[in-house]
């Protein structure tokens, strides 16, 4: 496994790197934002791990480009910075986690296991299928680039659809995954919403399939 | 004055300050405008009284003289020629009724006889009008006239009472329309009142917002341009003034937070990378490593501490302990330490103040110069009047005018690089200005001459006594 480590506290780096190339790992470190975002882009790396207060480049811009770039490899933010809003930023920007400092060795090896178990999907922070986008963090929605305002359980039912980007997704499942369990809701509620959302995001955009559910269409671009 | 009558009055004070302001203000303005229309009323049915009076002893007086020139050219005929509801007599000195009006007793005078004594001549008296057959009271005014062999008397008797009845309706339509006249503009002063004072609940109402909440908020300020505007205004400022000091204070502490952490990251994640791996660890150096973060932390925690000292220093306003200082000899201790070019003035350089502080001030300056310059370091020092000027120089990449405010901001580094090994704790220059402050005088940065470099400055008073900073206002920049 292959690590790229990107921290401009230069012992605090080599620490790093001496202990994780003791766990087998290959490490390579970048000792600012911006060449650390080049070795991310050209390198082949399984996870990375990324100081949030960086020289040149900020640790949340770093991964908020490698995100739109489509890399995908699991960052792990470190960071002296503990609000919570600060946490929350830098997740929303498409960390997989954050770990504030002074950390536990023990549990950033741990947590670096767990974030390699995970492999590396598409875990876009925007959902995007043709010109629908969702935000999830901002709870936003662009049609075409124009913003449409959802209901709570019209945003859910988009962005379940959203994640399952060109599949078949029954009313069954979306009753189960957008309503809660508690809920005795009948097949048609599903219905009920999908013509909403249809209204709302354009009737060509959301299509059904006779006896099998509603699919996203691909159209726009 | 009597203790019992001072405690009823402070009792009254008591109470009086109990009541809401409205309700004061409704009542003095009630009392004022009792007394006043009162007073007014009063004023009004007395003059009118009088003026009716007048008019009636005139009128009797005019009968009077006209019945005297008859008397005066014995013409006297009975009945004597008088208006219906008149009465007039002639009496003669021992009092018997010569003549007299029509409907007029012949035989007994209007005024009995020690009245008649006694009423000087043209002038008139009330007296009951029940003596003369005329309801109310009656007006008599006496004349002598006739020859001075046979002086009379004339007597007229008007009565008032159809004038007393119109004083009489004239009182009571005041008091009738008195209460409700009050009662009215009570009324109307409780509005307005209450209208000058809303925007005094508006702005208690926003305080308690602001209290309550933790919202960062603003009194709401009236449209008017009066008192409680501006003193919505000014508290609107102070909020604001307030916040940016906690905002301040907040990334203070967070920036102090993170400064604080770095090293202890460091630290902890060596040892736990070296627990680990104890056989491939180069021990000594490790100890060199934590030896330099050590270092750094109590050299921070030394700054905060100094800085929060001095943050207490202002407020609390405690002088520190002063003695007099020879600038020549303890620049030359520091400039020794940090090994930069120094000549030491040949006359004794004096100034009051802490020798530690200033001390601090110059080492602090000189390693920020050390650290930056490319080849050489200049310390000086020079009187210039009373003052003394402190300059090090440096020949570094300076610092761009902009930014040579912001240096002094507690944490700021303009290296965003933020290499530590090349950076202080970020709060050496926010230390000097504060001590500088301490001793009364000012520390300026600005280009070197010739460029590149920098050149600060740092400006004591002579013998100045070390006193508290003059104005807070220049703390809050």
């Amino acid at each position: 496994m292959r690590l790229l480590v990107v921290e401009d506290e230069e012992r605090l780096a080599s620490a790093l790197r001496r202990g994780l190339q003791a766990e087998g790992f290959a490490v390579d470190v970048a000792g600012d934002g911006a060449d650390g975002l080049e070795m991310a882009r050209h390198g082949d790396y399984d996870a990375m791990i990324l100081d949030v207060m960086l020289p040149r480049l900020s640790g949340y811009r770093v991964v908020r480009q490698l995100r739109a770039e489509q890399k995908w490899l699991p960052v792990l933010m470190l960071s002296a910075k503990d609000g919570e809003y600060d946490q929350a930023d830098g997740l929303d920007c498409g960390a997989d986690d954050y770990l504030t400092k002074p950390f536990s060795y023990v549990v950033l090896l741990a947590r670096l296991r767990a974030l390699l178990r995970r492999g590396t999907p598409e875990r876009p922070t925007v959902l995007r299928h043709g010109d629908v986008e969702l935000d999830p963090a901002l709870r936003r929605v662009t049609v075409a680039g124009a913003e449409v305002v959802l209901t709570a359980r019209e945003f859910a039912v988009l962005e379940y659809l959203l994640r399952r980007p060109g599949e078949v997704v029954s009313k069954t499942e979306l009753l189960d995954h957008v309503w809660d369990a508690a809920v005795d809701t009948a097949a048609n509620a599903v219905e009920v919403y999908v013509g909403y959302l249809r209204r709302k995001i354009g009737r060509d955009r959301l299509e059904t399939v006779r006896g099998a559910g509603y699919r996203l269409a691909a159209t726009g671009n | 004055m009597t203790p019992p009558r001072r405690l009823g009055l402070s009792l009254g004070r008591l109470k009086l300050s109990r009541l809401s302001l409205r309700a004061r203000l409704l009542l003095v303005s009630v009392v004022v405008l009792f007394v006043g229309l009162a007073a007014g009323g009063a004023v009004l049915v007395a003059t009118m009284h009088y003026a009716l009076m007048r008019t009636a002893n005139t009128e009797a007086l005019e009968t009077a003289r006209s019945v005297a020139v008859l008397a005066d050219t014995g013409t006297l005929a009975d009945p004597l020629p008088a208006a219906p509801a008149v009465r007039v007599q002639v009496v003669n000195a021992a009092g018997q009724v010569l003549f007299g009006s029509a409907g007029t007793d012949r035989l007994v005078p209007i005024l009995y006889p020690r009245e008649l004594r006694e009423l000087p001549d043209g002038e008139g008296r009330p007296i009951p009008g029940s003596r003369i057959g005329f309801e109310g009271e009656v007006r008599v005014v006496a004349l002598t006239a006739g020859p001075p062999d046979g002086r009379v008397t004339v007597l007229v008797a008007r009565p008032t009472d159809e004038l007393t009845q119109s004083v009489h309706l004239l009182r009571i339509t005041l008091l009738v329309t008195f209460p409700p006249l009050v009662a009215l503009l009570a009324l109307v002063a409780w509005r307005v009142v209450g209208a000058a004072l809303r925007p005094v609940e508006a702005l208690r109402a926003g305080a308690e917002d602001i209290t309550g909440g933790a919202r960062p908020g603003r009194l709401p300020v009236p449209d008017s341009g009066d008192e409680i505007h501006r003193l919505a205004v000014t508290l609107n400022d102070m909020l604001h003034r307030l916040e940016a000091a906690r905002a301040r204070q907040r990334s203070f502490v967070a920036d102090a937070a993170h400064e604080l952490r770095s090293p202890l990251t460091n630290m902890r994640t060596e040892l736990e990378v070296a627990q680990r791996l104890p056989d491939s660890t180069d021990w000594p150096e490790l100890a060199g490593d934590l030896l330099t973060d050590v270092h750094r932390l109590s050299r921070l925690v030394d700054d905060l501490l100094l800085l929060a000292r001095a943050d207490d220093a202002t407020t609390r306003a405690v002088r520190p302990a002063t003695e007099e200082i020879e600038l020549g000899g303890l620049l030359a201790e520091v400039a020794a330490r940090y090994e930069v070019a120094y000549e030491r003035p040949a006359v004794p350089l004096l100034v009051t103040g802490e020798r530690d502080a200033l001390g601090r001030v110059v080492a602090n300056l000189l390693d920020n110069a050390v650290r930056h310059a490319r080849s050489s370091v200049r310390l000086e020092v020079r009187p210039d009047g009373t003052d003394r000027r402190i300059s090090v120089v440096d020949d570094g990449p300076g610092i761009p005018a902009a930014d040579r405010e912001r240096v002094f901001d507690r944490f700021t580094r303009l290296d965003d690089a933020r290499a530590r090994d090349a950076g202080g704790s970020g709060l050496g220059l926010a230390i000097v200005r504060e001590l500088v402050r301490r001793h009364g005088g000012t520390v300026t940065l600005r280009g070197a001459v010739p460029p590149p470099g920098l050149h600060a400055e740092v400006c004591l008073p002579g013998q100045a006594a070390v006193s508290p900073p003059a104005d807070d206002a220049a703390r809050v920049r």
